[in-house]
């Protein structure tokens, strides 16, 4: 109940689809994203800002097949707006920056609904912070909390038991901006 | 018995106040604790949050698909709406969210105001510019559903104020208690302290008088050691001559009879001066008297003293050097001034052969008074020097002359009672000389005069 839509950048989606082939069309002739093909399915998550590896201008774009070629991994948690303990499977937030050749000091997490958050770069080092595609074996839809669930390990590490970090767990993501 | 009492009363007393500090310190720690874990607790924190998100979800799905029939551009993407007001009606009625809506008496029409909006979905995908049917069957769906999100935001408000406010108040009472408890803790604690430091006194006092009834007992003893060796020569003296004369009766010259009785009283003169030693120790123990401080005149005092020995000891020289410039009206005790120079007058004589003079020797030392008296007689040893003072001291040296081991011990006590002190300087063989000095303190008043 807590990372509910934010109205503060509404229109971003729409925006940051248009200017999708425009970016595509300029960035060209700089780099073609090293080692990071184009995506060939519905592009689910944009990351942009600090990064050194694109596809698409100056932003790398994922489709699903994407995400799941990423090292899979899984997490067993409770959340603070289900009951019990739920089972989750997806990417570390590590290796999807790590893939794009991030580096900066905050990650601005955007979601569908509009709801902002910034995430210092630290915690994906110190947590295994998940980004979920499944939850229970069942993949997240934009009618629960997916495409995709930012998860953190909240029951291995007591510290992680706080609103503080609650507000943190951005669902419903489309889009990361490394600043 | 009544001590017994006490003692147990002050037992109770630091056992209570012991028990009473932990209980208290664990109350104050468990308050805090429940205080910290209180502060943690989250309540539906976020509810209005939720509420109102699916309010405006619900608004902006109406809105977009009012748009999307009256032609009028914007933001129309109905089928992210669509979803976004599902998640968010997901959201509501799932785990922790569902169980606040019960309580808000909404779960149920919201879980309908669901179904229909799930119900609505077909209705989205054939929305056709101009036809405003399904865009009014929307409408009708979304409506109810705003309303009643809107009043359970209303009424969530409400609950969370409370709650606020209550657990203000328990967190308040919380801290109230612990800072009560804290207060009651240092006054326990100063309580604790006190009774610790008077044990400690009391202890340090019980000592004190452990020493003091051992310094009684050895006194005790070197009493009768003294009364056994000093007191007994004279007595056999007095004794053996009176047999002497009772034996020979009338047979005895006048010469003799009278040479005799010259002994006895000699012996019980003896005795009489060591009884009065004696007493004056007694009662300096008893109490130290208070100087009686008045003008006097240091010379005239010294000659007195002198004067009174020369009655005792005929033939013993006393030099006397005095110098001219002693004052006549020194503030002192005259009486035990005389005692302190007659008995150190007395045992320079006892002290030190017939054929010996012996001197007394006044100056003016800056701010003192010194007066000497000096004998070229037996001397003490190194080794005794500093225990010369200590009571019932006699000198290995002096084993054969009667005394009682308290005068030098009195005097010493007596020039430390006239702000002075009395000092030693001695050697074996040559002779010693005592130094009585005195604060400098004189009467302008005789002086003048």
């Amino acid at each position: 109940m807590r990372h509910c839509g934010r109205i503060s950048r509404r229109g971003l989606i729409g925006g940051a689809f248009a200017l999708v082939p425009a970016l595509a069309v300029a960035g060209e002739s700089a780099s073609a994203g090293e080692g990071l093909p184009a995506p060939s399915g519905d592009p689910i998550l944009t990351v942009g800002g600090a990064i050194t590896n694109t596809n698409e201008g100056d932003e790398a774009v994922f489709d699903r097949g994407m995400l799941l070629a990423l090292p899979r991994h899984s997490l067993d948690t409770h959340t603070s707006v289900t009951d019990g303990v739920q089972h989750f499977e997806g990417f570390l937030m590590r290796d999807l920056l790590a893939r794009v050749g991030a580096e900066g000091e905050t990650v601005t997490a955007h979601a569908l609904n509009d709801y902002v958050i910034d995430i210092p770069m630290s915690d994906f080092e110190r947590f295994d912070v998940l980004v979920a595609m499944t939850m229970n074996g069942r993949r997240l839809t934009a009618r629960d909390k997916g495409p995709l669930w930012i998860v953190y390990p909240r029951d291995r590490r007591a510290e992680l038991q706080d609103i503080r970090y609650d507000y943190r767990w951005v669902w419903q993501l489309d889009s990361l901006q490394v600043r | 018995m009544r001590t017994d009492r006490k003692t147990l009363a002050g037992y109770v007393l630091a056992g209570g106040a012991i028990l009473a500090f932990a209980v208290l310190l664990g109350f104050a720690l468990v308050r805090l604790w429940e205080t910290e874990a209180e502060t943690r607790r989250s309540i539906a924190d976020n509810m209005l949050w939720a509420i109102a998100q699916a309010h405006s979800a619900a608004l902006l799905l109406d809105n977009a698909v009012a748009r999307r029939v009256g032609a009028v551009p914007g933001d129309a993407d109905i089928a992210l709406r669509y979803d976004i007001l599902l998640s968010r009606l997901t959201l509501l009625s799932q785990g922790p969210q569902a169980r606040y809506m019960e309580e808000l008496g909404f779960a149920r029409p919201l879980s309908a105001h669901e179904a229909a909006v799930r119900g609505l979905e077909d209705a989205l995908r054939d929305l056709k510019q101009g036809d405003r049917r399904p865009a009014v069957r929307v409408h009708e769906v979304l409506r109810p559903l705003v309303a009643d999100l809107g009043r359970a935001a209303n009424r969530s408000m409400v609950r969370q104020w409370d709650a606020t406010g209550a657990r203000r108040d328990a967190i308040n009472a919380a801290v109230t208690q612990v800072i009560v408890s804290i207060v009651a803790i240092l006054v326990l604690g100063a309580i604790i302290c006190l009774i610790m430091v008077r044990a400690l006194l009391t202890g340090y006092r019980t000592q004190q008088a452990l020493r003091r009834e051992q310094d009684m007992r050895e006194a005790y003893r070197s009493f009768v050691d003294l009364v056994s060796h000093q007191f007994r020569t004279p007595l056999a003296v007095i004794d053996s001559s009176m047999q002497r004369i009772l034996r020979q009766g009338e047979a005895m010259p006048a010469d003799e009879i009278a040479r005799r009785a010259g002994r006895v009283r000699e012996a019980v003169g003896g005795l009489a001066r060591l009884i009065e030693t004696t007493l004056e120790g007694m009662r300096l123990d008893d109490g130290e008297p208070e100087p009686r401080k008045e003008p006097c005149d240091v010379a005239a005092a010294i000659r007195s003293v002198a004067a009174r020995q020369g009655e005792l000891t005929p033939e013993r020289q006393v030099d006397l050097r005095l110098a001219a410039d002693l004052p006549r009206g020194l503030v002192t005790d005259p009486v035990l001034l005389e005692q302190i120079l007659a008995n150190l007058l007395s045992n320079a004589v006892k002290y030190s052969p017939e054929s010996e003079p012996v001197g007394v020797v006044a100056r003016v030392e800056q701010d003192r008074v010194a007066i000497s008296v000096h004998d070229n007689g037996i001397g003490i040893g190194e080794d005794e020097l500093g225990l010369v003072f200590g009571r019932f001291f006699r000198s290995k040296a002096a084993s054969g002359i009667p005394g009682t081991g308290l005068g030098l011990n009195v005097s010493s006590r007596l020039a430390r009672l006239l702000g002075g002190t009395l000092e030693l300087s001695s050697r074996q063989g040559v002779g010693s000389t005592f130094t009585l000095r005195l604060p400098l303190v004189v009467s302008t008043e005789t002086d003048a005069a």
